[in-house]
């Protein structure tokens, strides 16, 4: 498609690039607003939060133990659960809760026979605005080997 | 869209023009050289710094290089943001929830940049129209998000920055008495209720809040034409004073390139050959041939 100088720019382009920054421009607000609704990363998925707040997830999976739950000893998983917790910290630090950590309850019950039941628990930091201390958010989820 | 929002997106998009037509081709050659360029860097850093799926990351880093390349010749210049594109989604698609946000601006340039027609100069204006919007968009949304999660009005996230790293904290210490920076380092960013990340410093607060009213009266300056040349001066003086203590180049030569769009052209193509030679020093130090640790300068 030639045009001479001087005319206006086509139509479909214009369309285009005005579609694309009311998208830009409507995007961060509506990203502030899930990060309240679901602990999304602030500083992840394109709503420009950076270096506006602070917070960090710990993952860590427990199980039960003389009445309690204790942490499963990381170094002795077995590497597909090794890579299924790390790849669910990565997409829940960005994601929040909406990432449970299903499918890693799932690999866990297929490489340890013997586990019946496994808690997973997500601890959020965040800086408090009203007091600017640490605050904590927590979240759990149990699972067991008859969900699966 | 009507014939009527037509022309008013029309109108809505030249309000950040005003210079002549046949300047933005100009503007446009050098900031698609220095973005093409950039990918190309970043897309080998990655490739060099990634502990898997090498063959993808080399297959993107070739063809980003060849966009690159081709961003030189002016016969093909406009083909080159096109090239660019499948690896630059397939790279946001590798990383996609954990990707840097300078990932997604990257991305949004290039689409933009296709819009150029290099034979139709009102396509090039739309395209550097487009950008300049882009600029004012992201810089205006980086001040209110600052505003929404409110903890710039007492300087709390730059105290917990000052607490937690020592760039910040040898930044600030110009406005911190030692001892309060001495405390905030003292607290256990992982301890429940530790604080306050909070001081009543009041040159501290001040410039706290003066990051967040930049950021948000900078765009509007950035916009009217007889402020432009000021707002861009001042924005990029803020750009750079951030990187003092946030070392983020990524993010930083993407805005500042975008944020010389509206200096005047000649300043554009003085600076490109210094980002040049910085990305090409990060490659040649990534490599292990120069001193310095570029992974920490969070180009990816």
């Amino acid at each position: 498609m030639t045009r001479r100088n001087g005319e206006a720019a086509s139509p479909g382009r214009v369309r285009f690039v005005a579609a694309l920054l009311v998208v830009v421009a409507l995007w961060p607000p509506l990203h502030r607003v899930a990060v309240a609704a679901w602990e999304l990363n602030p500083w992840k998925l394109g709503g420009f939060a950076m270096y506006a707040t602070h917070t960090t997830s710990l993952a860590v999976l427990l199980e039960p133990a003389a009445g309690v739950w204790r942490p499963l000893d990381e170094a002795a998983l077995a590497p597909p659960v090794r890579q299924a917790l790390a790849e669910f910290r990565r997409q829940r630090d960005a994601l929040g809760l909406l990432r449970t950590p299903r499918d890693v309850a799932r690999v866990v019950f297929e490489n340890e026979p013997g586990r019946e039941h496994m808690l997973v628990t997500v601890q959020r930091l965040h800086l408090e605005p009203s007091t600017g201390r640490i605050g904590s958010r927590k979240a759990q989820y149990f699972y067991e080997r008859s969900e699966f | 869209m009507s014939g009527a929002a037509d022309s008013l997106a029309r109108r809505w998009l030249s309000l950040a023009g005003g210079d002549p037509q046949h300047a933005a081709g100009a503007r446009l050659r050098v900031f698609r050289r220095f973005l093409l360029f950039y990918g190309a860097v970043r897309s080998w850093l990655w490739w060099a710094w990634s502990p898997s799926d090498h063959g993808l990351l080399a297959a993107c880093a070739l063809v980003m290089s060849a966009s690159a390349a081709l961003a030189w010749s002016r016969r093909h210049e406009a083909l080159a943001p096109w090239l660019a594109l499948a690896p630059l989604l397939v790279q946001l698609g590798w990383r996609f929830v954990s990707s840097a946000n300078h990932l997604y601006l990257e991305l949004l340039c290039v689409a933009l940049l296709c819009v150029a027609d290099r034979r139709a100069r009102p396509d090039r204006a739309l395209a550097l129209h487009g950008l300049r919007w882009l600029t004012v968009i992201v810089l205006f949304h980086t001040g209110l998000q600052k505003l929404l999660y409110g903890h710039y009005f007492h300087g709390d996230f730059l105290a917990f920055m000052v607490g937690t790293q020592d760039r910040f904290a040898r930044l600030f210490q110009l406005l911190l008495p030692a001892a309060e920076v001495a405390r905030l380092q003292s607290l256990d960013p992982w301890q429940t209720g530790a604080g306050p990340y909070r001081t009543g410093h009041l040159p501290f607060v001040l410039a706290s809040n003066a990051v967040v009213l930049a950021e948000l009266v900078l765009p509007a300056l950035l916009l009217l034409p007889r402020t432009r040349l000021w707002g861009a001066a001042c924005a990029m003086a803020l750009m750079a004073s951030i990187q003092l203590g946030a070392l983020e180049l990524g993010f930083a030569f993407l805005f500042l390139n975008l944020l010389l769009l509206f200096a005047p052209p000649r300043w554009a193509s003085l600076v490109l050959p210094i980002f040049a030679a910085t990305l090409l020093y990060a490659l040649g130090a990534a490599a292990g041939w120069l001193p310095g640790s570029p992974h920490d300068w969070n180009l990816l």
